[in-house]
């Protein structure tokens, strides 16, 4: 090994035998048999390399694929491909819709369960989630127990209204799976049937690499973050509680309730509009009731979607009393005339 | 002169130490640099002029978890090198090390030693 160049003997054959071919006519046998054996050496030589240039490949293409299993999956895209920077302090401001979601006492549950049966019933629910989650083109943040913390609008960023879109269609695919699956688990001997709750809201968020330079977590923050978190603590069984910004993006897609304010919710001193998602709009087949009084004289066609049958006898004080103020009217009208 | 050299190892390279006095070499690393003839070239040259004198002996003693394409093309070199001095007379006696439960880097070992007629051991490090 002469030069520092690693091909540097590889270089020497082919000038020895380019220098051969152009000083003489024939080439003697002794010189031949040199660079035949010379070749042949350099042949193994490719041959191992490849072999162990292969193996190298498929031993990285393995480790990528086990460590894909531990990283949302639009961030491990990012990251494989060299477009995120893997330090702290790299965070960026953007609007995102966030989700939360729970399993409703989820802590009493796991207290009458074994532990193996809690495993199975809590992996199989999270990876149902996990599934629809990646379905919608979330990203997937973090579990934490039974809890689940995704966000739309990161690293992909599309626009606002398809984020918080997305980030319905998603909430309202897991609440209907969650059904099915509580008919699976009961078949599989689990009586009690478990209840999903979600909130959601949509904000602007710092998001990037918070840590130590050690150990880092690509994550969100933000008061957009709290909110979600809270609304679905909020939410009763099988809810789905959204923010006043996030029903600003999806009123045109989903029906929900009246707006509910909600004066004290931790960390949210002045209350905030909360809304209960019923469903998609186009999905939706409108189920009208009838309510009849005949004493009062009142017919009312209702939608229970929109309107509680508690809040009824309300409405119907409300409408008597300005049905009585018309009448005063039309008798000082007859008076005049 | 001193054929001694010991070249301290960096995040890509190995250290590396070469003790004629004692008939050592010893490679301990990942080997994954940008021009590996840049990284061994000192060193081979040294042992080009250590085997200049008849009848040497060398120990080799290598633990490289990770060699890069262009590290193991220098190791077969450096192997087919130690090979024709063999075939001269001199003696040779390498050791493989490898990090326990490595096999991946037990494989890489053997199949660059494949050819060698020279003795060598695998030995597997502790945990």
């Amino acid at each position: 090994m002469g030069s520092n160049d690693v091909f540097w003997n590889e270089i020497q054959l082919i000038e020895e035998a380019t220098r051969l071919l152009e000083e003489s006519e024939y080439i003697d046998k002794r010189d031949y048999s040199k660079l035949i054996s010379a070749y042949r050496t350099l042949l193994n030589q490719t041959k191992k390399l490849t072999k162990m240039s292969d193996r190298h490949q498929n031993k990285l293409s393995d480790l990528l694929e086990r460590i894909s299993r531990y990283v949302p999956a639009p961030l491990y895209k990012k990251i494989t491909q060299g477009k995120e920077k893997v330090e702290i302090n790299h965070t960026k401001r953007v609007k995102l819709t966030i989700f939360f979601s729970d399993i409703m006492d989820f802590s009493s549950h796991s207290a009458n369960m074994e532990g193996e049966a809690l495993s199975a019933i809590l992996n199989s629910y999270l990876e149902e989630m996990t599934n629809i989650v990646n379905k919608h083109g979330g990203t997937l943040d973090k579990y934490i127990g039974d809890a689940i913390m995704v966000f739309f609008g990161d690293p992909d960023y599309i626009d606002d209204f398809e984020h918080a879109r997305r980030c319905l269609n998603m909430a309202l695919e897991m609440r209907q799976r969650m059904k099915e699956l509580q008919k699976h688990w009961f078949d599989l001997g689990y009586p009690d049937p478990l209840h999903i709750r979600m909130g959601i809201s949509t904000g602007f968020v710092s998001a990037g690499n918070f840590g130590s330079s050690e150990h880092m977590d690509y994550t969100v923050i933000g008061t957009a973050v709290n909110l979600a978190s809270r609304l679905q603590e909020y939410a009763a069984a099988d809810q789905i509680l959204i923010a006043h910004e996030t029903w600003g993006f999806v009123k045109d897609h989903v029906i929900c309730k009246e707006p509910q304010f909600i004066k004290e919710l931790k960390g949210f001193s002045k209350g905030v509009y909360a809304y209960e998602v019923v469903g998609l709009k186009d999905k939706l087949i409108p189920q009208t009731l009838v309510y009849e009084d005949k004493a009062r004289d009142v017919v009312i066609r209702f939608s229970p979607d929109v309107i509680a049958p508690s809040e009824l006898n309300k409405i119907i004080e409300e409408l008597l009393s300005q049905r009585k103020a018309l009448s005063s009217e039309e008798q000082e009208d007859e008076y005049e005339l | 002169m001193s054929l001694n050299i010991t070249i301290l190892g960096t995040k890509h390279t190995p250290h590396i130490e070469f003790d004629a006095d004692h008939q050592r070499l010893s490679i301990v690393g990942d080997s994954y640099p940008e021009n590996a003839g840049d990284t061994y070239f000192p060193v081979v040259e040294k042992l080009d002029v250590y085997f200049n004198d008849p009848g040497q002996f060398l120990r080799v003693e290598l633990t490289i978890p990770f060699a890069n394409t262009s590290s193991s093309k220098v190791l077969t070199d450096l192997f087919t090198k130690f090979q024709g001095l063999c075939d001269q007379g001199h003696k040779i006696e390498l050791t493989w090390f490898y990090p326990y439960g490595d096999y991946d880097c037990r494989e890489n070992g053997e199949l660059l030693l494949e050819d060698v007629e020279f003795p060598y051991k695998m030995v597997e490090l502790s945990e």
